[in-house]
Formats: structure tokens, C-alpha cells, sequence
């Protein structure tokens, strides 16, 4: 044992300590200790570097985090044109004392930017000259007189045409107000800067900050669980998994311990990281918003990594760690993606998608972290953002401990449901929250919007919770015995209660206000045929969620499963139909048959066929579907 | 040494089927006393792994139940994998870790205390004779060695039951009897024993009481000795050792004394199963078709016919012979 982590293994619970010291054991504890003060190292270097840093390459890197607008916007703006280096400033200097010596017209060769800022400066005085300010404020209009007096005096440029003049819609942007002022002071001719980044140590200690809080999230979210997992298909597949079930750990410490080993190495490499998103989120005097940051980021990390492992676990016994570790790289790297693309929509002002946090833990993480470390001021949405945020961080760590649960009782291999009715009721429950909280409720079809999106939303996690609740166990299919009219009940039941949510809190807050220009009428919620093809779809996905964890897949079974997942969507579709259209008819009920009779009598038929399929398939392959113990067969090998 | 160490095991009707249509392992009963060793025979594919899993409580019967000291195993079969030592079929090392860091992660999941472990790894290591390559990792190791550590894992935690489904396989000679030498050390200490093999001769003179499984039945079961006593009831086979040369005496007489005594056996109708060389003597092994007096009368035929026989003693059969009777030549 190493004696430089041996005080801190010794504090360690007895389910981690063996498989921390394994995965410390020898040097190999050192060997991470060194890699994380290398990374932490960089990160410093890294983030000074951007912050900092003249270059282009670090300008790159500041606009697109955001904390530095755009060099044209800010030479706009300044009136200015900021050079990188000696031979470009004397340039533009030259080309500057030409401008004034000879007026803003001269054919020699001149300073690119410099010609184009004069140009951009003289239409704009031009069409500010041309366009009187409806308030008539005196300041402006004191303006727009010198604005004439300049284009008077100065020769018109080669590059501004006659079209410029007039039209001007500036004058209620202060900022283009004063730059127009900015402009005529300078004659024209715009200043010539050297550029120097516009951050201080303050403003590069939170680049610093956030460049070390991805790395974190990185480890957390995507390196430890990957880690994880293939350490778990490893033990699946080399059959190593099945002796440590007959020590003295239980299998929940078991499972524990399984992930305390390689999140050992992601907690040292990880550290230096925290210490440097903490010490941003104080710079930039927003602590409480980095804590809440990093409670988030536990969240998810445990969520994500048990998910992962339980996937090591599935997955590992049939296929190779690294197909496993494969898998879900790109899972994850989808999912950060994702949350990634969010905050670009939401900055683009999409306020009504900050619920999506409460669905997508990466949208709020990258959110946070970004108002954590950058000192930006916060968007008008970050409120509803955290509440959603600290939505989804409560629901994962339920999540969690119902993982927990599946996790030790497949490790132990016991018979029967991987999850109580009960515990499957408090992730249904938390389910339901979660859309309520993700959806939006002033949408004058919020109600519709709840209902529906929730259902298909929910649709995923409430199948994976029925697969939880289905009887499993070394025994072959024909030897077991699983109730269906009682599993299908019970989905049937988490659906209801979700539409009962949903009645009752909108029934509380009142429906939001239909706008003027809407003249249809509101969708109904009661239709029937909305409500038997709702039927339709909860009973077969049900029976395809029972299907596919209770009997052997066979390629000619997973492709009428496919199919049935079509249909499925297709009922969906038309359970929506039904309900938008009010006065829907009998026949709208059916709707293939708005095309044609023969379509309309397929969908008829295929309704039928789909849950009759699925039950005689059951029934064919399942020892029994009401849950009555199955014979023992006589035949003998 | 606990108190449970010994432990008393019950088999009731064991069946298991993994397909719902055949049996793998069918209307097995069986009762292996404690501090024994016990030999679970029969070819591949008869069985033995799924009935050593199912004692092992590591998979579930579909019928019958086993039976730890009376208890049974399936009410809480974590409790009892705590008293079992077990080596399945297929079991790897983690390569990369040495024996005496596999070792000690094993203690630590059984919570032994740190001081405690220490002394039980070196203990392990000394009984195995690995103390040599307590630092080398087990990837390099031979795969004598490997079963070695296995094997120390499983007793790490003093269980009163030892599991081992087919250990020597894959052994070279030495190998094979490093194994054997090791076992009897864990019998010495009280540790019941249950080993599986297709290879007969492993378990022969090693175990107190075997069962020979075919088709997933037992076919018969009890201490070796009986079972051959059973067995060999209607089988005399003798082993006789002659004078290869002449008697001096009798100078007239060119035949040779092997060639005479084969005829003398075949006019008696006597079974000639074997003939060689031991010892500077000829050797014939014989089995005959009416007992001891038979043999007797052959005894006094040969002698007067001038064959110098020294030694006339009876073969007693080996659980292989029983075996091929019982199996009909199905095993290794």
C-alpha cells in the first residue's frame, strides 16, 4: 500500500477500501497525483493564456466565450481600429495622417479596415444627417446638424454610395448615438489602437475557472462513469463479478465499492479542478452560484455514473468492455451536446427552453458553470433555469437511489422485480414532476402541451420503470410466471395519475388566456378518440416493455417489435389528432381512412393486430401471464 | 477455527433446467458429511458445474432445494456463500494484481481487520508455497501457480465448505499433485471438500466419497470403497508372477514357461487381460469365471505343469473400473 494515500484509505468505508487500494495500489496512486497537478496546471496556464494573451488565437477564444465582443462590432462601437502588430499599426497610422491631410479620398494603397471604418463612418453620418429624430430631442438633433456640416465639408469617399442617405434608425441606440458623436469628432478618421485584451487578471482568473470547471464536468459526468462501466463489463466478462458476491459486502456495498474504485482516480485527478472553479466563483463573487454548480454536478455525476454502470453491467455480458466504454462515449458526448446546443438557444432568448434543464442536467450544468466563472451578467431566463436545475438535481439523486436498488439486486442475481411497486411509484412520481416543472405554462396550450408532450416525454422512463417492475431470474421464459393484467394495471395507473397532475394543476393556477388573434377553438382534452387511442398506446407499451425484458429477442421478434414501436408513435399522432380536433368524427378516429377506405381498414386492422400479437406472443413463450406458478416439464434430457 | 467450519451438506431432489424443455441436472439427492472430501464425477456435459453452482448457491435450482447444516441455502443464500470457498469453472485472476495484493483485496471484502489480514495473507501464501512470488504479478505466474492463489482466495475467509469445479484442469503432473498435496493440508484443518473432475484418476485415492453423475443423474454414490465393494462382486481378477526360465531339473522340457502357462489358462477358459514384466519376473493378469476355487484348481494345473509361480494375489478393482462399467467407457 502506498503510504502517501495510506492515512486516507484508513478513513475509507469498509465497502470501498478494497477497490480503492486497487485501483491505488503500487504507483499507481502517484502516477494520477501527477496528472492531476499536470491538468490543473494547464488549466491555470490555459486559462491565463486566453484571458490575457493580445493574440489572435486568444481574442478567438475570449469572443466566443462571450466576456469580449467582436473586434468589428467593438471598432464599430469605438470608432477605432485596433492593429496586432508594428508593421499593421504603422499601416494604418500612414493611411490614417493620409485621410486627414487629403480628405477621406486618396487612391493610394490604403490600411484595409481603416478604409472600411471611414467608409462605414461617412454613411453613417450621411444617413444620420438625412434622418430627423422623432423625439426631437435637442442633443440629437445638435447632432444631426453636424452630422450635415460634416458631410458638407468632407468629400464624399469612393466606397459610400448615394443610396446611404437618410433612414437612419439609430437614434434610440444610445450606443450608435454615441458613436455617431464619436465618429464626427474625429473627423472621420477613426483612431488607431494597439489591441490589448480587454480582461484583467480578475476577468482571466474566471476564464481560468471555467476552463478547469469543463475539465471537472468532463471527469464527473463522461471520464468517471466511463470509467466505471468498463470496469464493470470487465468484472462481467472475465466472469470476476461472481466470487466478490460471496464476500461479506452486500450487494448494494458491492455496487458501491465497484464505483468507489475508479472514482477514486477521478476524485484525484478531478481535485486540483474544484479548487480552481471555487476560487473562480469567489473572484467573481458569486460563490452560491459555483456551490450550486458543483451540488449539481454531484447529482448528475451519480446519476450518470450508476446509469453507466448498470449499462457495464447489461451490456458487459455479452459484448467486449470496449464496446461498452464506446457505447457510451458517444451517449454522453450526445447529452453534453445537447445541453451545449440549449444555452445557445436559450442566449438566443428562447425563454420558454429553460425548463429543459429539468430534463437535460448538461443544459443547466453548462449554464451555471458559464454564470459561475465568466462574470457575465445573468440572462433574463436564469432564474427559471436554477429552479429547473435544482428540479433535476433532486429528481437524479432519486433516480440514484432507485438505481442503487436494480444495481445490487441484478449483481446478486435475486429472483423476482428489480423494483417494490413502491419504489417504482416515488420514480414515477418524480417523473411527472420533472415534465410539469419542464414544460411551459403560459403557453395558451400549455394544458394540451402538458398532457400530450408529458405523456410522450414520460413515455421512456415509465416503460424502464415497468421493466423494473417485471419478475426476472436465471430461470428459463417457460419456467416463469409473470402477471400481466397486474403490470399492465400498474402502467395504467402511473398514466392516469400523470393526467390527473395534470388536471389538477392547471385546475388550481386557471388556464392562461387564449390570445385575441387566436379564433379556434381550444383543443379538448375529453375527446374519446383521444382517449382510447391514449388507451391503445399505454397498453402496448406496456407489452412491448414487458416483451422485450421477459422473452428472448430473435431477429424476426425485434423486427415486429419495431414495427409495433411505429404503430405506437402512429397512435400517439392520432391521439393528438383527435384532441385538436374538437368536433373530431367517428372516422377521424381512424384517420388513414381520410385517405382512403382500404388505408383506413389497414389502420383498423394493424390497431387490432399489434396488442393481440404481443400478448399471443407472450403467452406463447412465457410459462404463464397471469402470474400463477408454471408446471415443471417432464420431458428429460 | 469457527465454529461453523464444518460444514454438513444436503442435496433434496435437485433439478435444473435452463430451457424449460430438458433437464440439465434432474432429481438429484445427495449427502456430502462434513470435514470429507467428496468427488463429483462423471464426463463433460453431465452436470457437474450446474450442481456445484446450485451448491454454491451462485444459480438457482428450478426444483429441490440444498441444504447447509440443515438450513436452507435459498433463504438467504448470501448468508451461506459466506461459508463457502468457492472455485467455479472459468474463475480468472485479475492479472495485474500480485497474489498478495489479490489476496488482500479479498480479505477487505470480507472486512477482515488490517492486522488480522496481514497475518492471514502471509499464512495463505505460506500454505500454497507463493511466498516466493508474493510480489510477482499473477499474469506471470504459471497456471499451476494461478490455481494456487485461486484456490488460497477461497479459503482467505476460513469457510467451512470448499468448492472447486474441475481444478486440475489444465495442470500439468506436477501441478496435478501440488493440488492433491494441498487438499489434504485443507482436510487436515476440517475444511469439507467438494471437487469435481472428468479425469478419474484425481480423485480416486483423494476422496472419501464421490458420486457419479450421468445425464444430469446420479447414478450411484458413497464412500469409494464401498462402491467398488459394490461393484466387483462377480469381477476375480488375478495377478500372477512366474519364473521366466526353466526349472533346472527338468533339462527335457524346451518349452517356454509363459507360452505354457497361456495354454493352460485358455484350455481352463480363463480371461487373459494382461501379460508384461516386473521385477526380473513374468506377469499375467487373469480374470476368471468361477471364483476362488476356479482359481485354485488353475493354481494347481499350472504349478504342475512345471510353471514356477511365485506370487498369486487378487486385483482389487479401482473406482476407473467401476466407472467404465457404469458409464459404458463414457468418461475420459
Amino acid at each position: 500500500m502506498d503510504k502517501l494515500f495510506a492515512p486516507l484509505l484508513a478513513r475509507l468505508p469498509a465497502f470501498a477500501l478494497p477497490f480503492v487500494t486497487r485501483s491505488l495500489r503500487g504507483g499507481q496512486g502517484r502516477r494520477y497525483l501527477l496528472i492531476s497537478v499536470l491538468l490543473g496546471i494547464m488549466s491555470v496556464l490555459l486559462g491565463l493564456w486566453s484571458g490575457l494573451s493580445d493574440g489572435l488565437a486568444a481574442q478567438g477564444v475570449r469572443t466566443d466565450l462571450g466576456v469580449e465582443i467582436y473586434e468589428w462590432d467593438r471598432q464599430q462601437q469605438e470608432f477605432a481600429v485596433y492593429v496586432h502588430d508594428d508593421y499593421e499599426h504603422d499601416f494604418a497610422r500612414q493611411t490614417a495622417d493620409r485621410l486627414r491631410e487629403r480628405g477621406l479620398n486618396f487612391d493610394e494603397p490604403r490600411h484595409h479596415e481603416v478604409a472600411q471604418l471611414v467608409d462605414s463612418g461617412y454613411a453613417k453620418a450621411m444617413a444620420a444627417a438625412g434622418s430627423p429624430d422623432g423625439t426631437a430631442s435637442e442633443e440629437h438633433e445638435r447632432l444631426r446638424e453636424r452630422a450635415q456640416a460634416f458631410i458638407m465639408a468632407k468629400p464624399q469617399p469612393s466606397g459610400v454610395s448615394d443610396h446611404d442617405r437618410g433612414g437612419w434608425s439609430g437614434w434610440s441606440d444610445p450606443a450608435a448615438v454615441a458613436s455617431l458623436a464619436q465618429l464626427l469628432d474625429a473627423e472621420g478618421v477613426p483612431a488607431i489602437h494597439r489591441y490589448e485584451s480587454p480582461l484583467g487578471l480578475r476577468g482571466a482568473l474566471g476564464i481560468v475557472g471555467f476552463f478547469a470547471g469543463l475539465l471537472l464536468a468532463a471527469c464527473v459526468t463522461v471520464l468517471g462513469p466511463l470509467l466505471v462501466a468498463v470496469a464493470q463489463a470487465q468484472e462481467r466478462h472475465e466472469n470476476t463479478l461472481m466470487p466478490l458476491t460471496g464476500t461479506s459486502l452486500t450487494p448494494r456495498e458491492l455496487a458501491l465499492g465497484l464505483v468507489s474504485g475508479p472514482s477514486s482516480i477521478i476524485a484525484i485527478i478531478a481535485l486540483p479542478q474544484l479548487v480552481l472553479v471555487l476560487g473562480a466563483a469567489v473572484v467573481a463573487g458569486k460563490l452560491l452560484i459555483g456551490l450550486a454548480l458543483l451540488g449539481a454536478l454531484a447529482a448528475a455525476g451519480l446519476f450518470v455514473t450508476l446509469a453507466a454502470q448498470l449499462f457495464g453491467h447489461i451490456v458487459g455480458q455479452r459484448r467486449t468492455p470496449g464496446m461498452v466504454g464506446v457505447g457510451l462515449v458517444a451517449m454522453l458526448g450526445f447529452a453534453w451536446l445537447l445541453g451545449a446546443s440549449f444555452v445557445g438557444e436559450a442566449q438566443r432568448g428562447h425563454l420558454d427552453i429553460a425548463g429543459v434543464g429539468a430534463l437535460l442536467p448538461t443544459f443547466g450544468l453548462a449554464s451555471l458553470l458559464t454564470e459561475t466563472c465568466l462574470g457575465l451578467p445573468p440572462p433574463p431566463y436564469f432564474n427559471d433555469l436554477l429552479l429547473a436545475a435544482a428540479a433535476n438535481s433532486a429528481a437524479l439523486l432519486v433516480f440514484s437511489a432507485l438505481l442503487l436498488t436494480v444495481l445490487a439486486r441484478t449483481i446478486e442475481g435475486r429472483q423476482g422485480p428489480l423494483l417494490s411497486p413502491r419504489a417504482a411509484l416515488v420514480g414515477v412520481l418524480t417523473c411527472i414532476t420533472l415534465v410539469h416543472v419542464a414544460l411551459p405554462w403560459t403557453n395558451f396550450e400549455a394544458e394540451l402541451i402538458h398532457w400530450y408532450v408529458g405523456l410522450g416525454l414520460l413515455a421512456l422512463p415509465l416503460a424502464l420503470l415497468l421493466i423494473a417492475r417485471v419478475p426476472i431470474g436465471d430461470n428459463p421464459p417457460r419456467m416463469r410466471g409473470i402477471p400481466l393484467p397486474k403490470l399492465l394495471a400498474e402502467f395504467a395507473g402511473w398514466v392516469a395519475l400523470h393526467m390527473l397532475s395534470t388536471l389538477v394543476l392547471f385546475s388550481l393556477i386557471g388556464e392562461p388566456p387564449m390570445p385575441d388573434h387566436y379564433y379556434g377553438e381550444p383543443p379538448s382534452l375529453a375527446n374519446l378518440g383521444a382517449m382510447l387511442w391514449i388507451a391503445w398506446c399505454v397498453g402496448v407499451l406496456g407489452l412491448l416493455a414487458i416483451r422485450l425484458v421477459a422473452v428472448p429477442a430473435t431477429i424476426g421478434g425485434l423486427l415486429w417489435a419495431g414495427c409495433c414501436a411505429l404503430g405506437l408513435v402512429f397512435g400517439a399522432g392520432q391521439a393528438v389528432y383527435c384532441a385538436i380536433e374538437r368536433h373530431a368524427s367517428a372516422i377521424d378516429m381512424i384517420a388513414l381512412s381520410g385517405v382512403s377506405p382500404g388505408l383506413g381498414l389497414v389502420q383498423v386492422i394493424m390497431a387490432l393486430a399489434i396488442p393481440i400479437s404481443l400478448v399471443q406472443h407472450l403467452r406463447k413463450n412465457l410459462g404463464s401471464v397471469t402470474g400463477a406458478k408454471p408446471s415443471i416439464p417432464t420431458e428429460s434430457r | 477455527m469457527p465454529s461453523w467450519a464444518r460444514v454438513h451438506v444436503l442435496l433434496e431432489k435437485l433439478g435444473k433446467t435452463y430451457d424449460g424443455q430438458s433437464w440439465a441436472v434432474r432429481d438429484l439427492s445427495l449427502e456430502i458429511p462434513s470435514g470429507s472430501i467428496f468427488g463429483l464425477i462423471g464426463p463433460n456435459g453431465a452436470g457437474k458445474s450446474t450442481t456445484l453452482r446450485m451448491v454454491a448457491t451462485v444459480m438457482s435450482p428450478t426444483e429441490g432445494q440444498v441444504r447447509f447444516d440443515g438450513q436452507d441455502a435459498s433463504a438467504d443464500p448470501l448468508a451461506v456463500r459466506r461459508r463457502i470457498g468457492f472455485l467455479g469453472d472459468g474463475n480468472p485472476l485479475y492479472k495485474h494484481m500480485t497474489p498478495a495484493d489479490y489476496l488482500r483485496f479479498y480479505g477487505q471484502c470480507f472486512k477482515l481487520p488490517p492486522t488480522e489480514l496481514e497475518r492471514a495473507i502471509d499464512e495463505t501464501l505460506a500454505t500454497f508455497d507463493l511466498t516466493g512470488k508474493r510480489d510477482t504479478e499473477c499474469g506471470s505466474l504459471s497456471k499451476g501457480m494461478r490455481q494456487r492463489v485461486l484456490i488460497a482466495r477461497c479459503l482467505l475467509h476460513d469457510p467451512g465448505l470448499l468448492i472447486l469445479d474441475e481444478p486440475a484442469d489444465g495442470l500439468d503432473p506436477r501441478g496435478r499433485n501440488d493440488l492433491r498435496k494441498i487438499l489434504e493440508r485443507i482436510r487436515a484443518k476440517g475444511v469439507t471438500i467438494v471437487i469435481s473432475s472428468h479425469i478419474l484418476r484425481e480423485l480416486d485415492d483423494l476422496c472419501d466419497t464421490v458420486g457419479i453423475i450421468q445425464h444430469g443423474r446420479l447414478a450411484v454414490a458413497g464412500e469409494v470403497s464401498t462402491i467398488i465393494d459394490s461393484h466387483e462382486v462377480s469381477r476375480f481378477v488375478y495377478e500372477l508372477r512366474i519364473l521366466p526360465d526353466h526349472d533346472q531339473n527338468d533339462q527335457n522340457d524346451p518349452i517356454d514357461p509363459l507360452a505354457r502357462a497361456l495354454e493352460l489358462l485358455a484350455q481352463r477358459r480363463a480371461l487373459v487381460e494382461q501379460t508384461g514384466e516386473a521385477e526380473g519376473q513374468t506377469l499375467i493378469r487373469v480374470q476368471v469365471q468361477g471364483g476362488e476355487a476356479l482359481m485354485a484348481s488353475i493354481l494347481a494345473d499350472l504349478i504342475g505343469a512345471g510353471v514356477r509361480v511365485v506370487t498369486c494375489s487378487r486385483v482389487r478393482s479401482r473406482l476407473e473400473d467401476v466407472y467404465e462399467r457404469i458409464s459404458n467407457n463414457q468418461v475420459n
